[in-house]
């Protein structure tokens, strides 16, 4: 019989990731994601060195594998929390590997606002703060509200990952007890607990983003 | 007073440059309701970005009154901002805010406080008609009420000048019209310098009193409207005047003793002598101008066009008989 009090700690503790990094990530990726925007050549506040610089850094960020940046961020993770295993030192990789596909994910959503509605309030004045604040942010909430649900998705996969290598959470539990100890069971309910926070991550994104949308038509 | 003074911006595209406006001088006077016209690619759009400095200008000056706009810095221009407002072809307003939030925006930007912004919006949304319509988000509003809010927020913080860019060619006639008069009215009451951009002869017709004639990113000609109308210097002014509709509501109350009708009928009517039966009964005189039959699917339809002249009276009483007999009557002019 399988002990079901066996994966509650794992499922809070993934659960305790993602949220964590989800709101490290976009407190990284959201003004990093605004700044690519409207540092672009006719944008709002043009500036092309930072913009190509943000650009290389996003890119080179997202280009490692997260296995390997789990691995090439320990030193940080010691340094902040004080050790590279359990589940708040894996809160270090996760948000790093986050925040530049939340930064993409920003970008692409500003893009979408009406170049003509931004002219609009150029003309009456808008500093670039005001641009951003009251009107690229409000105006493009759907996209985010998707994108960061895309995000959140995206960590529970690499949590499930960082528990290959000491990060607890519910990959954790899949790896030592399905893999290791051969308890396959075990390992299938852990992916199935998996695909149950997946779908209700999209489900609450897709209505909140629906129900704004639904909101101003 | 807006004052240009050799204004010249370019643009660079693939063969080297393209003057997209050339060397414009113009003084727009306070208070007047100025037209700018010109076709597509003529250069008039960006010429009134240059004025809020949407677009930067390679050389020359912007006066308005005793400020030069293009020696303010960014901080200073953004103040300068607020007494230029600006509406659009295609309304810009913003999705995430309602009628009314769209209006106080300007206010928010100009940092004014919010019971003050409430008042102020409300004031402004019964200028343009809107008031029942402040809790509504733009997307539930016909393009005409869009515009009226985004008329709505180019005044809310009562500026001295109104841009407008094209801004009624989204619109159909009628509406068009209901635009037009707003504008003037509000020019009215809120004593405000209005520059307004068109292709279209009939919007200047409506309300400006000058216009200024723009070619290649040139100005081939400005005058008083009357002017431009009776005496077009150019060609293309006089393709402008020529393009306008004859204007029906000045031709219905005039005591005309010629007018130009346009009839069309159907079916069976197109063999009725009709033109020498009216002739016969009435004391008028019929020209035809010119005339077609052409077959549709199941009938034959005519058209023509004839020139009636005689008394007022006698007009009448034969276009109310043609009528009788189920034709269509179309007074073209006088």
């Amino acid at each position: 019989m399988i002990d079901f009090q066996l994966f509650l700690t794992p499922t809070l503790e993934t659960i305790y990731m993602v949220f964590l990094s989800t709101i490290f990530a976009v407190l990284i990726g959201l003004p990093a994601g605004v700044l690519l925007v409207v540092s672009e050549g006719n944008h709002v506040a043009p500036n092309p060195t930072l913009h190509r610089i943000l650009g290389l850094l996003v890119n080179i960020s997202r280009s490692i594998p997260f296995i390997i940046l789990m691995i090439l961020l320990f030193p940080l993770s010691r340094l902040i929390v004080g050790t590279t295993i359990g589940t708040t030192a894996t809160v270090i990789p996760l948000s790093i590997a986050a925040a530049p596909f939340v930064a993409r994910v920003v970008e692409s959503s500003l893009k979408e606002v009406n170049a003509g509605v931004i002219e609009a309030c150029r003309s009456q004045g808008a500093s670039t703060m005001q641009m951003i604040t009251k009107v690229l942010l409000p105006e493009a909430l759907p996209g985010l509200v998707l994108g960061i649900t895309m995000t959140i998705i995206n960590l529970i996969g690499y949590s499930a990952m960082a528990g290959a290598i000491g990060g607890g959470g519910l990959g954790d539990l899949a790896i030592r007890f399905g893999f290791y100890r051969y308890e396959l069971g075990i390992l299938i309910i852990a992916v199935l607990i998996i695909i149950l926070l997946v779908q209700l991550m999209q489900y609450a994104g897709n209505s909140l983003a629906n129900a704004i949308y639904k909101k101003r038509s | 007073m807006i004052q240009l003074k050799s204004l010249t911006k370019t643009f660079p595209n693939p063969d080297g440059k393209i003057m997209a406006v050339d060397q414009v001088a113009l003084t727009i006077n306070t208070g007047e309701i100025f037209g700018i016209i010109g076709l597509s690619g003529a250069g008039k759009s960006t010429l009134v970005r240059l004025i809020n400095r949407l677009e930067e200008a390679d050389s020359g000056e912007i006066w308005i009154d005793d400020t030069e706009l293009r020696q303010l810095s960014i901080n200073q221009l953004n103040l300068e901002r607020k007494e230029i407002g600006m509406i659009f072809q295609h309304f810009n307003l913003l999705q995430s805010r309602t009628v009314e939030e769209n209006v106080a925006l300007p206010l928010e930007l100009a940092g004014m406080k919010k019971n003050q912004i409430t008042a102020r919006v409300q004031e402004t949304l019964d200028l343009v008609g809107l008031a029942d319509k402040a809790k509504v988000h733009p997307a539930q509003l016909s393009g005409g009420q869009k515009q009226r809010v985004a008329i709505a927020r180019a005044i809310a913080n009562r500026p001295k000048i109104l841009l407008c860019d094209e801004a009624t060619s989204a619109l159909d006639p009628q509406t068009t019209k209901s635009i037009l008069t707003l504008i003037k009215e509000l020019k009215k009451t809120l004593n405000l310098t209005v520059i307004l951009i068109t292709h279209e002869m009939e919007v200047i017709r409506e309300i400006c009193e000058r216009v200024a004639v723009m070619e290649n990113g040139a100005v081939i000609e400005c005058d008083a409207v009357e002017t431009v109308f009776s005496h077009p210097k150019t060609k293309l002014t006089r393709s402008f005047v020529t393009s306008l509709r004859p204007d029906r509501k000045s031709v219905a109350t005039k005591d005309s003793t010629s007018y130009r009708l346009k009839l069309t009928f159907l079916g069976d009517s197109i063999r009725e002598p009709l033109l020498s039966r009216t002739i016969r009964k009435y004391n008028v005189e019929i020209n035809i101008l010119a005339a077609e039959i052409n077959q549709l699917a199941t009938v034959p339809v005519g058209n023509l066009l004839i020139e009636v002249s005689g008394s007022k009276k006698e007009i009448e009483s034969c276009i109310h008989k043609f009528q009788q007999q189920e034709i269509q009557v179309e007074v073209v002019s006088a």
